[in-house]
């Protein structure tokens, strides 16, 4: 009984964080049910989570940029834009795909570092500012697929970065599927389990409240599952992609600078209160220009990624981007206040929008609905988190 | 209101952005010049503000974070916050200032106005300032913390700190200063030691 009343309240408490993770297993149970299984099948999450990457890395950007009570209009178009420079540099100039991706994401700072110059040395509205980029960026996109329409890219190399698997450790025949990908779940199962085992016991030495044992336990439990069923799900086809690895990549990053680091404190407490901030020696300007950077940058990533999936640029790649990227935040708890949302949240809100629609597709369901149903998701998720802020939770 | 008081503690403290400011700073017979806040808390200034809820504190941010903000360096490795280390310094002044609140990882909103007031203390404490301006620092918040503060404020002067508190209140300003300067207008029209300060003398200056 007390275990049921301790999970109620944890529930209760942490409705939001919760909340999420399982909205995510609702919908993903709900599809697998729904397409007898078809959904969860290794064929399908490993696509689902490709789909996805282009959208997640842009997420995670816009999250520091919502932090900060920003926002960026331009980065759809801009990674359309840039994987286009890629293609052109690539097919024309011949260059190899190790001295385009860097490039790609240099220009992609540059692209960040020149709306954050707009927004903090003549003051322009982040949102005007970035509607013209959306404008200037479709334009550059339009005129460097002029003569050519759509380029197509022969890269081996390069197109194995939205399409490829990582290669599995040879000799190990004798373990079912993909070796290396069971071995890094396993991996990280023991980590996360490791860390929160610490992480709980500093806590109870100063004193802070912890979660009671056995719904931690239930938590640990839960969470390996999930890690443990991805990894074998995704062992059992080809293995983990390099989107994917890509994808983690920068969420770990990106997890670590803003929760342990002087870096990220810097940034919530901007988007926390910019005038205390300013006082209290946190320079704003400087901020907005790194937010802005880390964003171009992971514009300049995300239209890598999906350049390299389609094989090719195309007259409307990046179309809508921006607005996928800005609902995932959104559904994964960031604020338009300023100064809340995780960048774990808005993996989960892509996750979440990304399993919508490619269960829908699955189903065979018209794509008005699925506008429909993905637009209802996002409401419910903001309407869910002003109704928590007001209980004061 | 409008004498000019907070302009001229934050243009020291380097925030004159909008504001028509002349004049030269000297701490220590340098003359120093601060192009931002971050400049001002290096030369060892710390500024707490009469609008804690707007520019002092960020409400959403737990105790913990708000007291180390202005000085997170000092409890971090390479860039990377050492959360003992900040838990052992917010533990430190929540005990030194009797700040009463159920955890240090409570959220400032959730506090009083007295508890805010100490917390927005704590954080400038924290940088050690060699000058420390309080704006207004017992505005709306009750008695009792009132007395806390003015203790503290003693003790920090017995400490060798200088403090330059701003406040509205006569009773306060003839109580707690060394010497009375008088603002009105965005002008200093009046030093006094604290030997000929009376209330009248003030008042006269200020209307003057």
């Amino acid at each position: 009984m007390t275990f049921f009343q301790d999970l109620q309240k944890v529930l209760r408490q942490n409705v939001r964080e919760y909340g999420m993770y399982i909205a995510l297993f609702v919908i993903m149970a709900i599809f697998t049910v729904l397409t007898d299984g078809l959904f969860l099948s290794p064929r399908n999450i490993s696509n689902l989570i490709n789909q996805m990457g282009y959208i997640a890395v842009l997420a995670v950007g816009m999250t520091l940029v919502i932090v900060i009570r920003h926002i960026d209009l331009s980065v759809g178009f801009l990674a359309g834009f840039l994987g286009a420079i890629a293609a052109i540099l690539m097919v024309q100039q011949g260059l190899p795909a190790v001295a385009v991706v860097p490039l790609v994401l240099v220009l992609g700072v540059i692209a960040g570092l020149i709306t954050a110059f707009l927004i903090v040395y003549f003051g322009i509205p982040a949102f005007v500012a970035t509607l013209a980029g959306w404008l200037i960026y479709r334009g550059l996109l339009l005129q460097a697929t002029m003569g050519t329409g759509t380029i197509i890219i022969p890269n081996a190399d390069f197109n194995a970065i939205g399409n490829g698997f990582i290669p599995d450790i040879p000799g190990l025949d004798f373990i079912p599927g993909h070796a290396l990908t069971l071995l890094l779940g396993i991996v990280a199962i023991v980590f996360f389990v490791l860390g929160q085992i610490n992480d709980r016991k500093r806590k109870k030495t100063y004193g802070f409240e912890v979660l009671p044992g056995a719904i931690f336990a239930l938590k640990l439990v839960f969470i390996s599952a999930i890690v443990g069923l991805v990894a074998w799900v995704m062992a059992s086809y080809n293995g983990i992609s390099w989107t994917a690895v890509i994808v983690l990549l920068v969420v770990g990053v990106y997890h670590f600078i803003t929760t342990r680091t002087v870096l990220g404190r810097h940034i919530y407490a901007v988007g926390g209160n910019p005038e205390a901030a300013d006082l209290s020696g946190v320079s704003v300007k400087k901020i907005t220009y790194v937010v802005f950077a880390s964003m171009g940058f992971l514009t300049a990533l995300s239209g890598i990624l999906f350049t390299s999936r389609l094989q090719s640029a195309t007259t409307t790649a990046g179309t809508l981007f921006e607005l996928d990227a800005i609902a995932a935040a959104y559904v994964g708890g960031v604020s338009a206040a300023g100064g809340v949302g995780s960048i774990i949240g808005s993996l989960i809100g892509a996750l979440v929008m990304a399993s919508l629609s490619n269960g829908m597709n699955l189903m065979g369901i018209d794509i008005s609905i699925q506008y429909i149903a993905r637009g209802a998701v996002l409401a419910l998720a903001v309407i869910f988190d002003a109704a928590n802020r007001r209980r004061g939770a | 209101m409008g004498s000019g008081r907070t302009e001229l503690a934050l243009s020291l403290f380097g925030n004159s952005i909008g504001y028509q400011v002349k004049g030269d700073l000297y701490l220590n017979g340098q003359k120093q010049q601060f192009k931002q806040p971050e400049d001002a808390i290096e030369a060892g200034l710390a500024y707490v503000t009469e609008d804690r809820k707007a520019k002092g504190l960020i409400l959403i941010q737990d105790v913990k974070q708000n007291i180390t903000l202005a000085n997170l360096p000092e409890i971090a490795r390479r860039g990377v916050v050492d959360n003992e280390a900040e838990i052992r310094v917010a533990n430190e002044y929540r005990t030194s200032l009797n700040i009463k609140t159920p955890s240090i990882e409570q959220k400032v909103r959730n506090l009083s106005g007295g508890n805010q007031q100490k917390v927005s203390l704590g954080k400038w404490l924290f940088v050690k300032p060699n000058v420390l301006i309080l704006d207004e620092p017992t505005r709306g918040i009750d008695v009792g913390a009132k007395f806390e503060i003015y203790t503290l404020m003693n003790g920090l002067v017995e400490q060798g700190m200088s403090i330059i508190m701003i406040s509205s209140e006569l009773p306060e300003v003839l109580g707690m200063s060394d010497r009375v300067y008088v603002v009105a207008s965005g002008r200093i029209t009046g030093e006094l030691p604290i030997e000929e300060a009376t209330q009248e003398k003030i008042m006269q200056l200020a209307t003057s």
